[in-house]
């Protein structure tokens, strides 16, 4: 459980650390990961032609750099342009003290969030995405139709494009309306798919801290006992007062926290491999300094936003080794799909990165981000339920054995990851009042899980 | 050293990020009277080009970027001066307000674009992250702008892309700036619908954008200009 004592000494290190620019500040963590991939002899080591990594030496190499970047780095604060340092030793107790596993909901939705290693026959729990724009008058009916997949153990919200039509300005006294109202808009959506006690991450409209303040652990609409509360990083390494703003809230909630984060391909961490070993430190530092129960991050490739080419995949998967094999640290892993419903396109995104996460040892991963979070409503419940069936199904699988089902995958959507087809909305793929999904998307559904099949994925036979 | 030569190394120095060399070319290029225009369009922009290019293949990363561009000012601020005044028309410039959105904490994105934008000749002010409104509008009006530049990573804070129109419409001043918009969750529908003046979904996209919009009518345009590759 996270400590206001713990937080509060961050917070005197966030007022007292060494003085840096955000710019010298990125240009530093440009420096030292150049440096440890040298040090560490990573350089070069993204191989395009294997996806997925099967090299426990190599990932432990990258735990060790990231490992090491963390403390060298310390992390910024935005708001008071210092760094908060830390030791080896804090890092290692920060680890040592992390919890092994989680339970989370309650009733029949109870489920437990553990640890796992690469390769693990044990299935890692599905999550249902987050952060999509979704329309206020179909917000439940969506989140009912994901939440009835019971295949899908965790529900991480979208956001309400208006509050009773208005925008929910971010930062305003709007945002603050929203965090509540979403919560109970969810509420509402679990108790109708029949799921009351389904984990739920309460606020996702909460791009300031104010969102999360007018909701998380409002009594009667948010149960801290039940829902995490969500707390994303401005970057790689990077905190600020918003996200301190959240993990006191949440502490005061007696919550548990999950934490995310970006870490940029061809941004301040450069290729691929810095991108890795980034997000490996990225982890580390949102337990040893936000005091994360879990983390749900992601890789981003700057080029296109997303995260289902070779760079991409070979970064999450290597950074998900070296954490799982290192640590017993917990995440939901986030991967950043492009295409839109009723594509073929988002489907084969979707299998890479649920084959990609299971076999490199993600304790739950987040599924999917349809469409780059860009459309509103352009997300439904049926890829949701394909994640959760590829994610668990991989598991077991070996990581060669991925590899070559995405070294398939990938060729056939690569060349349009900056030009991906955005599909059709959720009132365009869905009957609204059955919540059954069209013909044209279930057939393709359809079509793309006898494929896996086919492919070596052990699905069940549609 | 020959003329070639010189537009060579400047656009090396521009590529290597290398400030001081960037200077120093520029200087020895005035020294031996080589058309300054010519200088930047033949040096200095072509070295901005392929690192741009090395960005988009995964070659450069956006530290690199930022040095590059840099190091493209620094020679420029030497090199303007010596325009000739009949040959200005031909230099693409303008002023240019950048920031996140208000409640946005991120920049890297707009960092890029402002790098991009700085090295392409436009004179930039970037007020960071989480930028209110009226402190966009004032700025603009401080440093007599053309263009307003608002960057939203996320969906919740893309509101306030039109905000700042209703603001300066409501202000009197939307005849004034051209308002251009981007960030991941952006699309081009909403530049359209907010009836922004350009969107463009790439930093690289972002110099085309400016370069066309400051050439063409006032703003604000009856069209959005869109650039989406």
């Amino acid at each position: 459980m996270a400590s206001l004592e713990y937080f509060l000494k961050i917070m005197d290190k966030a007022h007292a650390g060494p003085i840096c620019t955000g710019k010298e500040w990125g240009m530093r963590l440009f420096r030292t990961v150049s440096q440890k991939l040298e040090k560490y002899g990573l350089k070069k080591t993204f191989d395009p032609e294997n996806p997925i990594n099967s090299d426990d030496e190599l990932a432990d190499r990258f735990y060790q750099a990231g490992y090491e970047l963390a403390i060298e780095m310390g992390t910024f604060c935005q708001d008071t342009d210092r760094i908060i340092t830390l030791t080896a030793e804090d890092m290692d107790q920060a680890l040592r003290s992390a919890p092994q596993e989680l339970t989370l909901g309650r009733g029949r939705d109870l489920v437990i969030l553990k640890a796992r290693r690469p390769e693990d026959p044990h299935p890692p729990l599905a999550v249902s995405p987050m952060g999509h724009l979704i329309s206020e008058d179909v917000y439940v009916k969506l989140h009912q139709g994901i939440a009835q997949h019971r295949e899908i153990d965790l529900l991480r919200s979208g956001t309400v494009d208006t509050i009773f039509g208005r925008p929910p300005l971010a930062g305003t006294p709007y945002e603050t309306a929203v965090g509540g109202y979403q919560a109970e808009l969810t509420r509402e959506a679990l108790w109708r798919a029949g799921r009351p006690g389904m984990p739920n991450l309460a606020i996702a409209s909460s791009p300031t801290a104010y969102g999360q303040l007018g909701g998380f652990g409002v009594a009667g609409i948010s149960d801290p006992q039940l829902d995490m509360a969500l707390i994303l990083a401005p970057g790689e390494l990077t905190t600020s007062f918003e996200v301190l703003h959240k993990v006191v809230h949440a502490i005061n909630c007696g919550a548990m926290l999950t934490n995310g984060y970006s870490s940029m391909i061809g941004g301040y961490p450069g290729p691929p491999e810095g991108a890795a070993m980034t997000r490996i430190a990225t982890i580390l530092q949102q337990r040893a300094v936000h005091q994360a129960d879990s983390h749900c991050g992601s890789i981003f490739d700057v080029r296109y936003l997303g995260n289902c080419g070779r760079e991409g995949q070979w970064a999450e998967g290597m950074s998900a080794q070296a954490i799982s094999r290192n640590t017993h640290l917990l995440g939901e892993e986030v991967q950043n799909e492009l295409g839109g419903p009723c594509t073929e396109m988002l489907l084969h995104e979707c299998a890479v990165a649920m084959i990609t996460l299971s076999v490199s040892g993600a304790s739950g991963a987040l599924g999917p981000r349809t469409s780059g979070s860009k459309y509103v409503d352009h997300i439904t419940p049926l890829e949701c339920k394909f994640c959760a069936e590829v994610l668990k199904g991989a598991a077991g699988l070996t990581r060669r054995q991925g590899n070559e089902i995405v070294k398939k995958l990938i060729p056939t959507y690569e060349n349009i990851l900056r030009s991906p087809h955005i599909g059709k909305s959720f009132q365009e793929c869905y009957d609204l009042k059955t919540l059954d999904p069209t013909p044209e998307w279930r057939d393709l559904y359809l079509k793309v899980k006898k494929e896996l099949i086919e492919l070596g994925v052990p699905l069940a036979c549609p | 050293m020959e003329k070639k030569q010189l537009l060579e190394q400047l656009a090396n120095a521009i590529v290597e990020g290398d400030g001081k060399k960037a200077v120093d070319t520029a200087r020895a290029i005035l020294e031996a009277g080589i058309d300054p225009l010519e200088a930047i369009q033949q040096g200095a922009t072509k070295g901005l080009d392929e690192i741009g290019r090395r960005f988009q293949n995964c070659e450069a990363f956006l530290p690199e970027l930022i040095l590059s561009g840099d190091a493209m000012k620094a020679c420029t601020d030497v090199i303007k001066p010596h325009i000739r005044s009949e040959q200005k028309d031909q230099m693409i410039s303008g002023k240019v307000v950048i920031g996140s959105a208000f409640g946005d904490i991120h920049d890297i994105g707009k960092n890029i674009v402002a790098t991009i934008l700085g090295g392409s000749g436009f004179d930039i002010y970037d007020m960071g992250i989480n930028v209110a409104v009226k402190q966009f509008v004032a700025k603009a009006e401080e440093v007599q702008a053309n263009v307003i530049a608002m960057s939203s990573l996320l969906t919740s804070t893309s509101h306030y892309q039109r905000l700042l129109i209703e603001h300066l419409k409501d202000a009197g001043l939307r005849q004034k700036y051209y308002v251009v918009i981007g960030g991941a969750p952006v699309t081009p529908e909403w530049a359209v619908k907010i009836g922004a003046d350009g969107y463009a979904r790439t930093a690289a996209g972002a110099t085309e954008l400016l370069k066309k919009i400051i050439q063409g009518p006032p703003p604000p345009l009856t069209k959005t200009l869109v650039v989406n590759n």
